[in-house]
């Protein structure tokens, strides 16, 4: 085995060992902070909300079963992390027009180039399904593997791909509705 | 296969109906375009969906686990854990506060503000604690408050070379990264990055050098390259950062 795959790396954390945290949380950190400004649209809370994952990966340490893949269980503790979050009294997502507009991996220039497409596409995926949107989220940044969804999710591999494909078809008609209404003639 | 068998199939189809889906698609129109249409969403979400993580996560995350790994012997259950981690994060956005509305009113005060020898000494102190979280808050006191003393300097540098925690030199190396038109700073990162057995700390002195690049520090890393057991998230790393001109 791989000393630094991420099942080492836990099983010594599981052992005490907390320092290899570190390169856990290197690997994973931007992925699930961007799992959590999709889902909550809000970069402050996912903030501490991706923080939240990791304290509950040290805290829950002894909890991990060995052997088994760390992505899947991160993501089902970012999952639990987010249901939780949304059981707080007063935590609501907030209506599209009233969500600031989310930060960019893009230059200022390339931003300002690509600001009317991002608009579209989170136009798109705000109006998908919250099941669906978490979904492209874990297949298309956290990029995980069919066989991994299955897991985080508890379905069949099968089901899992199937699941991908048609939020994929569902974000690609929001998508193309937006473009549509964008090219009307305006009054 | 019909097309109706074939939709939820037409991206990376399974490997027992790979054969199917790609007969189905050479007949097909339809399909054909249905799957072009998918793949170019996937492109543009995979373009546009990730979201670049703030640095204060950092921050915020190794002061936790420095402060987890301090008080780990006391017997504790979870929840205290997360009571620890959120009065933390209060104590952090506090500090944060604090330095920031100091830091304005100083630079009103006196343009070329510089830490009082007072304050030099007790982040000395601090830098050389037995306590690793000690330490790290002596790291990120330099930090908050833009030390720029000589002295300061120099400790911090002992640190990325010395300090027995992982957390702390990768602390202090994000820290020196404000400093890195020093060249006494850049080479003693080279010398990190050759010479520190933990992947964290090759990492955080990478994320040092990619900020600066040269070709001192391209030697250096076709060196690491050479290690048998250099860890491969950091050999990746490493790669992408030689195919990239300087
Ligand atoms: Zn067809």
């Amino acid at each position: 085995m791989d000393p630094f795959s991420d099942e080492a790396l836990m099983a010594r954390i599981r052992q005490g060992d907390l320092e290899h945290a570190g390169l856990l949380f290197e690997r994973h950190h931007g992925a699930l902070y961007s799992f959590f400004v999709h889902t909550t649209r809000q970069p402050a809370v996912s903030q501490d909300l991706a923080q939240d994952v990791f304290v509950r990966l040290l805290t829950y340490r002894t909890s991990y079963q060995l052997g088994a893949r760390v992505r899947p269980w991160l993501h089902q503790i970012a999952r639990n992390v987010l249901a939780d979050h949304w059981k707080r009294p007063g935590n609501a997502a907030i209506p599209l027009d009233e969500a600031p507009p989310l930060p960019s991996s893009q230059s200022p220039a390339v931003e300002l180039e690509r600001s009317e497409l991002r608009a579209r596409l989170d136009g798109a995926l705000a109006r998908l399904n919250p099941d669906n949107r978490e979904l492209l989220v874990l297949s298309h940044v956290s990029d995980l593997s069919y066989d991994e969804i299955a897991e985080t999710y508890g379905i069949t591999v099968n089901a899992a791909r199937v699941r991908v494909c048609r939020a994929l078809k569902a974000f690609r008609t929001l998508y193309t509705q937006h473009e549509a209404s964008d090219e009307l003639p305006r009054r | 296969m019909n097309c109706r068998d074939a939709e939820p199939y037409l991206l990376d189809p399974p490997a027992h109906l790979d054969a199917a889906v790609r007969a189905h698609l050479t007949t097909c129109a339809a399909c054909r375009t249905a799957q072009a249409t998918l793949i170019e969403s996937q492109v543009l979400l995979r373009t546009h969906l990730p979201v670049p993580p703030p640095s204060v996560m950092r921050t915020a995350f190794y002061t936790t686990l420095v402060e987890l790994q301090r008080t780990r012997k006391a017997v504790v259950g979870p929840g205290r854990w997360i009571v620890l981690w959120r009065s933390h994060s209060l104590r952090l956005a506090f500090a944060f506060l604090v330095v920031f509305a100091l830091g304005a009113v100083s630079m009103q005060i006196l343009q070329a503000d510089q830490a009082s020898g007072s304050e030099v000494q007790a982040v000395l102190s601090q830098l050389g604690a037995p306590s690793p979280a000690t330490r790290l808050t002596g790291v990120y006191t330099v930090s908050e408050g833009e030390m720029t003393e000589a002295q300061v300097h120099e400790a911090l540098l002992t640190v990325i070379r010395t300090d027995p925690s992982v957390n702390v030199r990768v602390a202090a190396l994000e820290v020196l990264t404000a400093h890195a038109q020093d060249a006494a700073v850049r080479a003693a990162v080279v010398h990190v990055l050759g010479s520190d057995p933990a992947p964290l700390v090759q990492l955080a002195a990478l994320r040092f050098i990619e900020a600066h690049p040269s070709a001192e520090v391209h030697r250096a890393l076709d060196t690491l390259l050479q290690q048998p057991d250099l860890e491969p998230f950091v050999r990746a790393q490493v790669r992408t950062f030689l195919t990239t001109p300087i």
